[in-house]
């Protein structure tokens, strides 16, 4: 049921992070080999990588895209203590009209941590062009460009202790101007003693600080990995957690608490599934927020979606598998010339198309196949090859009505 | 009047709709071509006739695999036509019946249009007279080409700081172009400096981009422009620059406009609303030999003579485009399908 | 959450995953990249991974779309129309169910369309490609057939609710082998057909199972003994058995009498072996007065139990109603052994299980076309009423939930999208703000793509889309140095601040090189400027370089008194008044006075509060030197003027 493309990234050792931009046209990686590398995607479906450097002096831990309204922008943490904020840049009147590789400047080096640097993120675009990192020693901070077309001037804003060790965070994506910005911190820190794992901080606009406005108490395992759903139109903030297992909390306003300032939630816990039998370490949405990927340490992926009664089920798993027979590689299929300007295909093209088996289903599913025998059937009343528009007795518009503009005078 | 409708569904959007002209008959034959596919497809159809019901229907000759969205086609002879595409490139085809159907590149000016770092640019409109072919494009470029030339006679580059949506040739050497905040420029080509002979505005108040420019067959001074706003600006541009009239048609974009080659007092409009309409100016008909210089258009607003229909319910999708020969119509939507309007009151 | 998985399993051919294991990032709404993932954390050392050096891979998958195969996607498109014209008639209050009906007639012909054209496409296609076309049709064969009976039972308002007619026709209309295998032996016109065609009785029990009465007495005249009584009998008992017509002016109970009656003396003349000439006729006959053993004999000549139920309910309850044929059902399709996925479908709709119904038809592999279309029909039919478990009626939210998962499959897609966004503004919980998430992360391509997209925001008042995507279009433009077009995109957009920026673009460039770009569009801005301060900046500041330019005197005096009015008016930006001050040194020198007392004293008050600026500090002596001349000199011509 899946097609698929493979892309050989070049890293030479593992991805830790892979992010697409805001139309799913890019790719950027990050791997331990501290290398970045930008791919672009033709109209083709293929790959193409543009852009490759060295990022960090460490490994390099994620990788994240700003909004495209802001320009093409990357921002990177690591191992190195640093977080970089990237920023493509169009080579001018170079002539290099195939797609060839683009230049990437680093427009600012974040060093304020003393500890690795786990989670880099921008912040919505309705808070403006805002980045938040935190590291290992539990320190939370948000940066602001506060000229967001001048990328290389960033100021730390705030800077919040949350006195565990921190390895994920994640902005809550809410449009709405009825919730303050808010953010989700969560603590690989091993110690149960220690207590709940993740955080709730809110921005608080009369005294211009970020405030702890709650901690989930029942979470208190290590947390890898945290992610906000995008919120359409729910009255409610969705939150996944990667921890001993995938856990989707539910976080409602109450009603009362508004006048306080500080708003509390109603805290829910949606689902919980220990399917992957062991630590789960990433969580990632699609982006209506409808299916949930989770990564475990069973080397599986598994994929879970709510439906209208916001019931959670798994409806596939993804499993590495090395001895599959389908793995043969089949060459890739022509496709048209490339669009670029020189009509040449870049050389850089890695992609290639493979088959990928699908194991039988734990329960055998109910898709039909081939199941009734079907006969040709007799066609009545109805011309072949075309149809008839609209319905007949449907009466037609009425003329439009024309009305003059006022003519306008130089 | 819809039982004179016939669509048919052909899984693309179609961006450009143009009857193949023919000499002194009907014409039979058509292109399409389509857009916001990864590969698209300039299409040539014929009619067919069905046995059983004596309907006819049409039916593809052949299709041919084209880059880029399709955003004009232009014939400038009976087989001999112009394509333009949305990565800038701008061919010259001629449609071969013999040994099979088939379309043959002439010319194919590649990336005529781009924009000076790398990206390639859509050319977004072209205008032919007689050989003579005028491109212009997102990245402001106004091209001149003659058909058996692959070298662009004339190139006048950054013409227009906004991309450019429309154009047309005014007489031979003179083109009008619109752009994508209405600013209305007109190019005299024999003069040699890069500058427009006159600049005029297609809507004062708002900044609503010029979509589809149409001159009258017979009096080519009188244009119509429609806007993104869905209004429809006539000139006479003997006179001058200010618009005889202005109309707030459809309730959005016009995307084409055109008046009927032997019968100019009709005038079909689109709109990415989803409707079609006819203008027609009937009483008219009977002036016809009166005075040449007080157009029908002149008097739309004023006096009211002019009819207005709606050719068919309005559709869900925005419609593309229009052609008409005689009395059949042929328009292209964004529901992936095309129709045929047949017995057009004319 | 105890609920049974059947969660399909994919294995990716890569031992680099199957070592390390996977993570996965979402691409937009149905993609996903997978990659090999080993978690590390920041506490263990930053040493090369076990598995390094080794092949990385991402792997891309997609869920595959059979609706977006062309020969498919016309299904799409047309039933699109429909869909839109029914959530068109929904707000009259007249009986909609004649329309529904009409509606559900042409999504029908919709997928006899697509079936028809698939059979063309199969018989075109190559060998490795025929099977997933035929998978295609037999999808596209059942969701008709489905659709079909629905149809009967829940959207058409049957007289009197009796139920035998439609089932008739459904089943003549999807079982038409044999009526045209009789109507083959018709046409050959023979006075033996039973000897010259093998399939004679095949055809007679297949039409006598289907209720074509005429055509069985058609083929047993044709027989080779039709002259013996036993035919002639036969022939008389078929043509006299009455069959139940809500318009026949019997009561129901009057009917049953009827036929109660003929049934007798059909069954005494069985019994008085009239028919035993001919063994298959003596069948027939048993058929025909109801027997259920023959019946059942009979079902090697029916390919699905349903064939078999309308035979039933023809000969044995002809009067049944909607209520009953679940009684009637469940016992045939027990005795059947029914288990294809088809016959659940079928049986559900018969129990009037709707529920179970939509339940099934999600698993139809047509990427949910059916599911959304077909429920939204019922759903306006007001024949839909789902209760989940906890007794609460959920019926609305599994509308909707439907329609949104078909509408966000198309929205995937390159060229469906406008398609799939027309459904999004008939779910009214959801349905504005999924789209404005999809919308926003469209491709944006040419403006002619952007246009559309932004039209379909401005349809829905989706401001901020709007403003979003223009703000897009407008930095691509800057990073293309596209100013000027940037410009136009900020405007379109009504976008002040994003105008300012612009704006404050072309002032830095004018001030780095001393030249104005674009003047083409500065200059026929009109009104647009007064959308930010800074842009009617510029655009009176280009007014005044015009003027400068044009050396005449009146134009001087004219760009002087703009000059004037440009320091004075607040709207100079810091970088710029370096500029504004330097400029104003020429028209202090004129030979003629063009600048007022109150002018130079306005100007001398401007250089105080920003003549700071570094980049004006050679120039600040030449400035009051040369205002103070003018300012004797005006004085000196006013005092003039003022003494006549």
């Amino acid at each position: 049921m899946f097609e698929a493309h493979s892309i050989n990234a070049e890293h030479k050792d593992l991805i830790h992070d892979i992010a697409y931009d805001f139309y799913g046209q890019r790719m950027a990686t990050c791997s331990s080999d501290q290398f970045v590398k930008v791919w672009d995607e033709d109209e083709h479906d293929n790959w193409h990588l543009t852009a490759s450097w060295k990022a960090h002096s460490g490994s390099v831990w994620k990788v994240t895209w700003a909004h495209p309204e802001f320009g093409q922008v990357l921002a990177t943490c690591s191992f190195d203590r640093t977080a970089a904020v990237w920023e493509e840049i169009v080579g001018e009147g170079s002539g290099s009209g195939e797609r060839g590789m683009r230049h990437w400047v680093r427009r600012t080096n974040l060093v304020d941590s003393r500890t690795s640097v786990t989670d880099v993120k921008f912040a919505p675009k309705t808070l403006g062009l805002l980045l938040a990192t935190c590291s290992a020693d539990g320190v939370i901070r948000i940066y602001e460009a506060p000229d967001v077309m001048n990328l290389s001037q960033w100021t730390l804003q705030h800077e919040i202790s949350c006195k565990l060790p921190c390895s994920c965070l994640t902005w809550n994506p809410s449009l709405s101007r009825l919730h303050p910005p808010m953010l989700a911190v969560g603590s690989d820190d091993s110690n149960a003693s220690s207590g709940g794992k993740v955080f709730i901080y809110e921005y608080s606009e009369n005294n211009r600080r970020w405030t702890k406005t709650e901690t989930l108490s029942n979470v208190v395992d290590p947390v890898h990995d945290i992610a906000f759903a995008p919120n359409l139109g729910r009255s409610f903030h969705t939150l996944a957690i990667a921890t001993k297992d995938v856990r989707i909390v539910t976080l409602k306003p109450m009603q009362d608490a508004a006048q306080s300032g500080l708003s509390r939630f109603e805290i829910t816990t949606a689902a919980q599934f220990d399917d992957h039998y062991c630590t789960v370490w990433r969580v990632c949405w699609n982006i209506m927020g409808t299916i949930l990927a989770s990564s475990g340490d069973d080397g599986c992926v598994r994929l879970w979606k709510d439906n209208y009664v916001n019931n959670w089920k798994c409806v596939a798993v993804l499993k590495g598998d090395g001895t599959s027979a389908h793995s043969a590689e089949i060459p890739q299929i022509a496709t048209p010339p490339s669009h670029s300007i020189s009509g040449t295909q870049a050389p850089l093209s890695t992609t290639r198309n493979i088959s990928i088996a699908t194991v039988t289903a734990e329960r055998p599913t109910t898709t039909i196949l081939s199941t009734s025998k079907w006969q040709a059937p007799v066609i009545k009343g109805r011309f072949s090859k075309s149809v008839w528009l609209g319905n007949p007795s449907e009466p037609s518009l009425p003329p439009p009505p024309i009305i003059e503009r006022p003519k306008s005078k130089k | 009047m819809s039982e004179n409708i016939h669509g048919t569904f052909i899984s693309e959007k179609v961006s450009k709709i143009r009857w193949k002209p023919e000499d002194f008959v009907e014409a039979k034959s058509f292109l399409t071509g389509s857009w916001d596919n990864p590969v698209n497809h300039i299409t040539y159809w014929t009619f067919d006739t069905n046995e059983e019901d004596d309907e006819s229907y049409p039916v593809i000759i052949s299709s041919h695999a084209f880059l880029g969205d399709v955003t004009e086609l232009r014939f400038i002879s009976k087989d001999l036509f112009v394509a333009s595409s949305s990565i800038g490139t701008v061919q010259l085809l001629q449609i071969q019946e013999n040994p099979y159907a088939q379309f043959k590149e002439r010319l194919s000016w590649n990336f005529l249009h781009k924009f000076p770092a790398s990206d390639y640019a859509s050319c977004t409109a072209i205008s032919t007279f007689e050989q003579d072919i005028v491109t212009v494009g997102e990245d402001g470029t106004i091209n001149l080409l003659t058909a058996n030339q692959k070298i662009p006679v004339r190139t006048i580059e950054k013409s227009d700081s906004c991309s450019m949506h429309c154009v047309d040739f005014l007489r031979h050497s003179e083109v009008l172009t619109g752009n994508l905040l209405g600013h209305m420029k007109v190019w005299d080509l024999r003069n040699n400096q890069d500058v427009p002979s006159t600049t005029f505005i297609l809507s004062a108040n708002t900044k609503t981009e010029a979509t589809s420019l149409a001159h009258h067959p017979t009096q080519r001074h009188i244009v119509v422009a429609g806007g993104g706003d869905g209004s429809l600006t006539v000139w006479d541009l003997r006179h001058n620059t200010y618009p005889v009239s202005q109309l707030n048609a459809h309730s959005s974009s016009v995307s084409e406009i055109k008046f009927h080659p032997d019968r100019p007092e009709n005038l079909f409009s689109c709109s990415s609303s989803g409707q079609l309409w006819h203008w027609n100016n009937a009483q008219n008909t009977k002036l016809k030999l009166d005075s040449g210089d007080t157009h029908w258009l002149n008097t739309i607003s004023t006096k009211g003579k002019v009819n207005v229909t709606s050719m068919c319910a309005t559709l869900h999708k925005p419609i593309n485009t229009i052609d008409v020969d005689r009395s059949t119509l042929l328009f292209g939507c964004d529901n992936e399908a095309m129709y045929v309007i047949k017995n057009i009151a004319v | 959450m105890a609920e049974v998985s059947n969660a399909q399993i994919i294995a990716i051919p890569d031992d680099v995953c199957r070592r390390a294991g996977l993570a996965a990032t979402w691409i937009g709404q149905n993609k996903i990249g997978v990659h090999a993932y080993k978690h590390i954390n920041a506490h263990s050392k930053d040493v090369p991974s076990s598995l390094a050096p080794c092949e990385v891979k991402v792997h891309c998958l997609r869920q595959e779309v059979i609706l977006f195969e062309p020969a498919l996607r016309k299904l799409v498109n047309e039933s699109n129309g429909v869909f839109l014209a029914i959530q068109k008639i929904k707000n009259s209050t007249e009986d909609l169910r004649p329309e529904l009906l009409k509606y559900s007639k042409h999504y029908r012909s919709i997928l006899r369309a697509c079936v028809e054209n698939l059979q063309d496409v199969v018989e075109k296609s190559t060998p490795d490609k025929k099977p997933t076309f035929e998978n295609y049709l037999t999808i596209f064969y059942n969701v008709e057939c489905v659709w079909h009976l629905t149809e009967i039972l829940y959207v058409n308002v049957v007289p009197g609710d009796v139920i035998l007619p439609q089932l008739l026709e459904w089943v003549r209309f999807h079982f038409p082998s044999r009526e045209l295998m009789a109507s083959k032996i018709l046409a050959k016109k023979s006075l033996a057909a039973d000897l010259d065609n093998v399939q004679y009785w095949e055809a007679a029990i297949g039409c006598a199972l289907h209720g074509k009465l005429d055509t069985v007495r058609s083929l047993l005249a044709m027989h080779s003994k039709a002259d013996n009584p036993a035919f002639g009998t036969a022939e008389n008992a078929i043509r006299t058995m009455p069959v139940y017509n809500v318009y026949g002016g019997y009561s129901v109970n009057e009917f049953n009498m009827r036929w109660k009656h003929w049934q007798f003396d059909l069954s005494s003349q069985i019994e008085s072996k009239t028919f035993s000439t001919d063994r298959n006729l003596e069948l027939l006959m048993r058929l025909i007065v109801g027997e259920e053993l023959v019946l059942w004999e009979f079902s090697k000549y029916t390919e699905a139990w349903y064939e078999l139920l309308a035979a039933r309910l023809f000969y044995s309850a002809p009067c049944s109603k909607q209520p009953e044929l679940a009684r009637h059902a469940n016992h045939i399709a027990e005795k059947w052994r029914a288990g294809r996925y088809l016959d659940h479908v079928i049986l559900a709709l018969m129990e009037s299980d709707l529920h179970q119904v939509i339940k099934e038809i999600q698993h139809m592999s047509d990427n949910g076309w059916f599911a959304a279309h077909l429920i939204n029909l019922l759903y306006n039919c007001g024949r839909l009423d789902i209760i989940d478990k906890h007794q609460i009626n959920v019926t609305s939210q599994l509308h909707e939930s439907l329609i949104l998962d078909y509408a966000s499959t198309l929205m995937g897609h390159h060229s469906l999208w406008q398609c799939g966004a027309s459904y999004f503004e008939h779910c009214p919980a959801q349905g504005l703000t999924r789209l404005q998430a999809l919308l926003e992360s469209i491709p944006l391509g040419s403006e002619a793509r952007v246009n559309k997209i932004i039209e379909i925001a401005r349809q829905k008042h989706m401001t901020n889309v709007v403003t979003s995507v223009s703000k897009i279009q407008g930095m691509k433009c800057i990073r293309q140095g596209r100013l000027g077009n940037a410009l136009a995109w900020a405007l379109k957009a009504q976008d002040g601040a994003f105008a300012t920026f612009i704006a404050d673009q072309f002032l830095k460039n004018y001030a780095k090189h001393g030249e104005l770009e674009c003047q083409d569009l500065l200059e026929n801005l009109g009104s647009c400027m007064l959308i930010s301060d800074r842009l009617t900046f510029l655009g009176l500041y280009r007014k005044y370089c015009e003027f400068h330019q044009t050396y005449g005197l009146g134009e001087f005096k004219d760009a002087a008194a703009l000059l004037v009015s440009l320091l004075v008016s607040n709207l100079t930006p810091k970088y710029f008044w370096s500029i504004l001050l330097t400029d104003a040194i020429p028209l202090l020198e004129a030979e003629d006075a063009v600048l007022s007392s109150k002018d130079t004293f306005e100007l001398l008050q401007t250089v105080e509060e920003h003549g700071n600026d570094p980049k004006f500090q050679d120039k600040i002596d030449l400035f009051r030197l040369a205002a103070a001349r003018n300012l004797a000199r005006a004085l000196n011509i006013e005092g003039c003027l003022g003494d006549h």
